[in-house]
């Protein structure tokens, strides 16, 4: 009996060797981003801490995934959900799990997380001091020490925050989640200093040519009101223009625009494209979903390129799809679980040659 | 290795400490049923009990403990205290069935069951039903069913019996059974009582470059409750009267890749269950009716979010069924049922009821020694819509004449019904949901082999394979929305196993118990006929998986060593990642030790003796090494 109980022992342990627990990722591709190109956040699933962050390649042409934790030996967190670039960094807003990560730029290799944030949507940097970070869950806005890294202080909008775009002084910031204001940081001494009544959840914004913020306002999820596209003159935070969508039932998202800042694209039962002159939203679709389920957009400033991410299922791993700016498809390239926000990673003396 | 080196020793002087300490034993043997040497009671399906032995020492802990560390079950866990889902035969966590004597105790809104809510102490017995043999006493367990019973003792003694355990993580667990009555009469009082801080300490290798050793917060648990049994005996009549009240009130731990914040998420379950049973023979035929009253109450808050979901839902049962023979060897069932729910939640637009009548007719046929055969047939009507009805067949042979070794086969077309939330639910709720269905079929190898006069040896081995249909699965909607849809289609395939040697020498026993299973779950998705997408494995089933218990009894000194292997679980769809294997072993150690008619049991636990770092869902993980004493003090008073 004896002997039957150390076979036992000893057939334990060594099958018992220790390893880490945690979730391993199978397939793995080399990374090579020095060159141009754009980064992809692949969200994952909520709570499910399996966001990823995938490169596409100008010089490759294809698309390398789980960049991020490949180089930096941890995941990169729960719920990716926005990034920026300035200078030789790249700040990864990660949404739930309540951080950024900042990296190099050009080789993802982590300087610093900084913490202290509560669900953090988007980050809009002001200059090489200062940043301000969007919340969902809060009603503040932060305001980050670039020089540091750190938390430097609190702006309290009383309001759910989202998009952020920044134009000379002025931080406007897209009160999404139930709200329909636009709220104005003074960027000198952080006060609010408007607020502006647009459509219901304005979910996107992007600056045009002229210094317009176009607002996209998605209706909200009860579908109660009409989508609106507004735009607003960024000097006395009127409204210039308003575009109502013609059914309660429209939903559009995801508000870009081209290099030249004269062309708008959103997400609307595909991609649709108008020109910030134009005096109606456009009737046609620009690209069909034809199957698939369009969830973010992007147009690579250089190369005029339109980027879309393919969710299939929220589950499953989604695709980018990559077409020329006329509309025609290029690739479709495998990227990770719920491919969405896009970077741009613009090399200025690229394509000069 | 000194700690290996230690519990080498201990084990091995065991046999030694129990010679110095042995002590006169007194065995009472409990009620005998004697049968004719005819096929047992469940002719084609595979029906495993969990040994008494192991639910007694498991009396403190819950039934998704007791299963996931005894059985084939594999229990999607969310660690101590947290929320456990058993999964069988590749499926998800709503196609198992939750019955406790005869009703389903699943809540209606989620259509599953919270499995670590349900103490092992407040049950007698413990059976799970595979595939379609669930069918023989509830619809819609396409995996399977667990079936929790309690039963009288008609002994006629008195017993009062109580247990503490008190472990690592401030875990404190306290049950208390007060049984009393005559050989006519019998009252059953339970009462349960756990508390742990599970604040159990974990290596976080996933927040940062540098891993830092973490404490587990928010992961309290305080759960409490009351079970009243009144059972009564006539020789034209027998009945019972089942009163189950519990709580648990918890603090639910966020994954540790994000945040954790203290208090920030919380649920409160709260249930009452009320069972009346009447059993009346009449001639050769048995009636009996049941009633039940469940009430189920789970309120969700998570602070960050903004979400206070308020949950309450009521069931109402009523069956009736007659048996009764059809010549020499054939038994008819007829069963009538109807279940109705309502449910309260400030995430539906308005309270909801759900109405479902089923009758079920079924032939239990027994042709002499050799075979028997059971065919069993239910229409389901919900809400003034008539279902396909479901089926089951199935046959055991006895391959050899006056052996236990028997040959089962069945075959089964099981339906599920969308649970409330997915019909319902604001915003997504498909009210023109279909019902998941299931074919299955399987061939099952069963012997019981008495080697010698101290030697058994028993062993099964099943081959399974199920297609199911319609399977509901929530997808993006045209708005910000999920909603669910009948899109998937799963097959599981795969082949269980199961080993039970017991060696009963003049002083000493010594039972060995293992299992394995290996499961192929893998499904496509399709839209309007066409296959949207095939998937692989599908998330979190293992495809291997491994137990083994080995429990010595030398006099009044036991000692029991068990292991759990769990295999690679991928977490995504398409395969791309997954946990890897798991392996944790407990030991306990005890003395029981009879003093008059007042026995005390002493025992000491280790679980996961070889700390290991293991997570079952993915950024949850569970506590290394841990300790737990317990106790149980049982006074017996002998009535006649």
């Amino acid at each position: 009996m004896k002997r039957i109980f150390i076979a036992m022992i000893a057939l334990l342990l060594s099958i018992s060797c220790e390893r880490s627990p945690g979730p391993v990722i199978i397939d793995f591709t080399e990374s090579a981003i020095q060159g141009p190109g754009l980064f992809i956040l692949n969200e994952g699933n909520f709570r499910a801490g399996n966001g990823s962050l995938s490169f596409f390649s100008y010089d490759s042409a294809r698309v390398m995934n789980h960049l991020f934790s490949k180089i930096n030996k941890y995941p990169l967190g729960d719920v990716p959900y926005s990034m920026e670039i300035s200078g030789d960094r790249a700040y990864i807003v990660v949404n739930n799990s309540d951080k950024i990560e900042v990296v190099k730029a050009n080789t993802l290799e982590s300087l610093k997380t900084i913490s202290g944030l509560n669900s953090p949507r988007y980050i809009g940097i002001l200059n090489n001091n200062k940043a301000y970070v969007t919340s969902l869950w809060s009603d503040s806005v932060t305001v980050i020490d670039l020089q540091s890294l750190s938390v430097e202080d609190y702006i309290d909008i009383r309001r759910s925050s989202e998009a952020i775009a920044i134009v000379d002084n002025q931080a406007f910031i897209a009160c999404w989640a139930g709200g329909n204001e636009i709220m104005v940081i003074n960027t000198t001494d952080n006060r609010v200093a408007d607020s502006i009544m647009v459509g219901s959840e304005p979910e996107s914004m992007v600056v045009d040519r002229n210094n317009t913020l176009w607002v996209l306002c998605n209706g909200g999820w009860a579908r109660e009101n009409f989508a609106e596209l507004v735009a607003i003159g960024t000097q006395n935070g009127e409204i210039v223009k308003r575009f109502v969508f013609p059914e309660i039932s429209d939903s559009p998202t995801c508000l870009k625009i081209n290099k030249s800042g004269d062309s708008l694209y959103y997400l609307h039962n595909g991609v649709r494209r108008m020109s910030i002159t134009d005096t109606e939203l456009p009737a046609e679709i620009f690209i069909p979903e034809t199957g698939r389920l369009f969830y973010k957009l992007g147009v690579f400033p250089d190369t005029g390129d339109i980027f879309v991410t393919d969710v299939v299922d929220y589950q499953s791993k989604g695709y980018v799809l990559r077409y020329k700016n006329d509309g025609l498809l290029i690739s479709v390239m495998a990227s990770d679980i719920i491919p969405g926000a896009m970077c741009y990673k613009v090399l200025s003396d690229y394509w000069t040659e | 290795m000194k700690a290996f080196i230690c519990y080498i020793v201990i084990l091995i002087s065991l046999p030694l400490s129990g010679q110095i300490l042995a002590q006169k034993d007194t065995i009472r043997i409990d009620e005998v049923v004697i049968s004719r040497r005819g096929i047992n009671n469940s002719p084609g399906f595979r029906k495993v009990s969990v040994d008494s032995v192991i639910l007694h020492n498991y009396s403190t802990a819950s039934v998704s403990d007791l299963l996931s560390e005894s059985s084939h079950v594999f229990v999607k866990s969310y660690g101590p205290g947290g929320i456990a889902s058993p999964m069988l035969r590749g499926t998800g966590a709503g196609h198992t069935r939750i019955i406790w004597n005869g009703i389903s105790i699943g809540n209606p809104m989620l259509g599953q069951s919270d499995l670590s809510l349900v103490p092992a102490g407040m049950v007698d017995d413990v059976s799970i039903l595979y595939g379609g043999g669930s069918l023989s006493i509830t619809s819609g367990g396409l995996g399977g069913a667990i079936s929790l019973e309690t039963k009288p003792d008609w002994s006629g003694d008195d017993l009062i019996s109580v247990s503490q355990t008190a472990g690592s993580f401030g875990k404190y667990a306290g049950l208390l059974k007060l049984k009393t009555g005559n050989t006519h009469f019998q009252s059953v009082t339970r009462a349960f009582l756990y508390s742990s801080k599970n604040n159990f300490r974990y290596l976080n290798t996933w927040i940062g470059a540098v891993p830092v050793w973490e404490t587990r917060q928010n992961n309290s648990i305080l759960q409490k409750g009351f079970l009243q049994e009144i059972y009564y005996r006539r020789p034209g009549s027998s009945g019972s009267a089942k009163l189950w009240y519990q709580s648990a009130s918890r603090t639910l731990p966020a994954p540790v890749i994000i945040k954790q914040t203290l208090d920030d998420e919380k649920q409160y379950d709260e249930s009452f269950r009320a069972l009346f049973n009447l059993k009346m023979p009449r001639g050769r035929s048995n009636y009996k009716i049941s009633t039940a009253a469940i009430i189920d109450r789970i309120n969700y808050s998570n602070r960050t979010a903004s979400v206070d979901s308020r949950n309450l839902s009521g069931t109402l049962v009523a069956t009736a069924e007659m048996e009764t023979p059809a010549g020499r060897n054939t038994r008819l069932r007829f069963t009538a049922n109807e279940e109705m729910s309502m449910i309260r939640s400030n995430n539906y637009d308005e309270a909801k009821m759900r109405n479902l009548v089923s009758l079920t007719a079924s032939a239990d046929h027994r042709a002499g020694e050799r075979t028997g055969t059971e065919i069993l047939i239910r229409g389901i009507l919900s809400n003034d819509r008539l279902l396909f009805p479901d089926l089951f067949t199935g046959i055991s042979y006895r391959v050899t004449k006056g052996t236990e070794n028997l040959l089962k086969a069945s075959f089964s077309r099981n339906s599920r019904l969308p649970s409330m939330n997915d019909m319902y639910w604001t915003p997504g709720g498909n009210p023109s949901l279909q019902n998941e269905y299931a074919y299955s079929y399987e061939l099952t190898w069963e012997m019981k082999n008495k080697i010698s006069s101290i030697l058994d040896i028993n062993s099964d081995l099943t081959f399974y394979r199920s297609h199911i249909k319609n399977m509901i699965k929530w997808l993006p909607g045209d708005f910000s929305y999920w909603t669910p849809e009948n899109i998937g289609h799963v097959n599981t395939s795969g082949l269980e196993s199961a080993l039970n040697i017991t060696f009963s020498g003049k002083t000493c026993q010594a039972r060995l118990s293992a299992g394995y299973t290996f499961t192929r779950a893998s499904g496509r998705d399709t839209q309007n006929g066409s296959n949207l997408q095939k998937k692989g494995q599908l998330a979190y089933i293992p495809a291997n998986q491994f137990y083994g218990r080995l429990r010595y009894d030398r006099k009044s000194l036991y000692s029991t060593i068990s292991t759990n292997f769990a295999g690679r679980r991928y977490i995504t769809a398409d395969n791309t990642q997954y946990l890897p294997e798991y392996i944790y072993t407990d030991l306990i150690i005890g003395n029981k030790i009879n003093w008059g008619r007042t026995s005390f049991d002493l025992s000491f636990g280790i679980e996961n003796i070889f700390n290991m770092r293991y997570q079952v869902i993915a950024y949850y993980p569970m506590p290394g090494r841990s300790f737990s004493v317990r106790l149980n003090i049982q006074a017996l008073q002998i009535n006649h």
